[in-house]
């Protein structure tokens, strides 16, 4: 029999969210989480690369396909480093929930289908932050602003954790542009699969502030891909202190209210694991 | 997955290995699939962070050894770890397969001549 079998590609299709293997990345520390996937992503490239002889193979089709892995592993670091954000964010509207009774989740646009939908894992921040993308730096700074705002504040946190031009703290403005790069760059390649377009190339003429070629392929390097591997690594590292120090104020802030509200020890040392780091709640210091 | 330990393998403590890294400066290495040290340190990294990890590890590492038998007898570990890596990669680069003591999992420990493309 000639030409192609008869297969039920439909059939297939639904059989495919069953194929999975058990997840390494299910800790409870958002941090721990990030730089695992960040350096399976990777030693992913670069198994390959030092297992393909250079004597063996075409060196155009192994750079061709090569260019078309990096792109790929460049979208799982950015992507990772969502998952980062949301796990952190995850944390403190959980830390934060049974407690906050302002409107410091209004920022939040998860729908009631959506909150629905997260029924079953009985967490309050999943409802809220997983339905969401975070993948813009001034929708990540509004909301972490919203729920690390002190008790009752009208106005939110006073800090941007990725700062545009005049806004605080000074020190990370630079980190947040090239986030922003990076963020356009994912966009680039996951909705124009590395395509250039006139509009990508004029986006990225603003943040970067010189000219990118239109129409072509973005071919990212290796060595592209472990700058920005440590970029976000260093990034995420800086973000998860920042927020487990602003969420320790905070919760010091209610405990001050009400010191009957929860037990300092308890919850300095499920923060400090969660975070990572020594973190002090109403006077108690934890490590993790 | 079958244990390192069910074939032909040496052992040492993690601080060994961290001493034996500790001797060569100029070198970086990675780890690629245990998840402890993967999640903890970036790689790859030089031989000071390398050395870090493997102390902090505190735990037995399980090498396989892929020589012919009548060799064993020659292996000091970890002085002649040399001879106990597995070169088949591009760049010659050293690596052994590891698993921790009383872990199925097996990861790599290898040394990467592009020096993490930091210099």
């Amino acid at each position: 029999m000639s030409g192609r079998p008869p297969i039920d590609l439909n059939q297939k299709i639904r059989e495919l969210p069953s194929h999975t293997e058990p997840s390494p990345f299910l800790g409870t520390a958002p941090i721990r989480n990030y730089e695992q996937r960040m350096n399976a992503a990777e030693l992913a490239v670069k198994y390959f690369d030092r297992h393909v002889s250079s004597s063996s193979v075409y060196a155009a089709v192994r750079d061709r396909h090569m260019s078309l892995l990096h792109r790929m592993t460049l979208v799982m670091f950015i992507e990772a480093f969502e998952r980062f954000l949301k796990e952190l964010a995850v944390a403190c509207v959980d830390e934060l929930g049974p407690f906050a009774i302002d409107d410091r989740f209004e920022s939040f646009t998860a729908s009631g289908s959506n909150i629905a939908l997260q029924f079953d894992s009985a967490s309050v921040g999943r409802a809220l932050c997983e339905s969401d993308t975070w993948l813009n730096n001034r929708l990540i700074n509004e909301r972490f602003r919203h729920v690390l705002k002190s008790r009752f504040a009208a106005q939110p946190w006073n800090e941007f954790v990725f700062p545009g031009e005049n806004q605080p703290p000074k020190v990370e403005r630079d980190r947040a542009a090239s986030l922003a790069i990076l963020w356009q760059i994912r966009h680039t390649i996951t909705h124009n699969v590395g395509h250039l377009t006139a509009a990508d190339a004029r986006r990225f003429r603003l943040l970067i502030k010189s000219d990118v070629p239109s129409e072509q392929l973005l071919a990212p390097t290796r060595r592209d891909l472990h700058y920005v591997q440590r970029f976000l690594v260093e990034t995420a590292e800086t973000t998860n202190q920042r927020i487990g120090s602003r969420l320790a104020e905070v919760m010091t802030e209610f405990h001050a209210a009400d010191n009957a509200i929860f037990e300092p020890q308890e919850t300095a040392a499920r923060l400090a694991t969660v975070f990572q780091m020594p973190l002090t709640i109403a006077g108690v210091t934890a490590t993790p | 997955m079958e244990s390192l330990r069910s074939k032909r393998h040496v052992e040492l403590s993690s601080q060994q290995l961290a001493d034996w890294i500790t001797k060569q400066p100029d070198c970086w290495w990675y780890v690629d699939g245990d998840p402890w040290l993967t999640s903890r340190y970036l790689f790859p990294c030089p031989s000071d962070e390398m050395a870090t990890a493997l102390e902090a590890a505190r735990r037995n590492v399980l090498i396989l050894d892929e020589r012919d038998a009548a060799d064993t007898e020659h292996v000091a570990v970890p002085d002649e770890l040399d001879r106990l890596a597995n070169r088949d990669n591009r760049l010659q680069e050293r690596t052994w397969l590891c698993s921790w003591e009383g872990d199925a999992a097996q990861w790599l420990l290898a040394e990467d001549k592009e020096r993490g493309f930091e210099e």
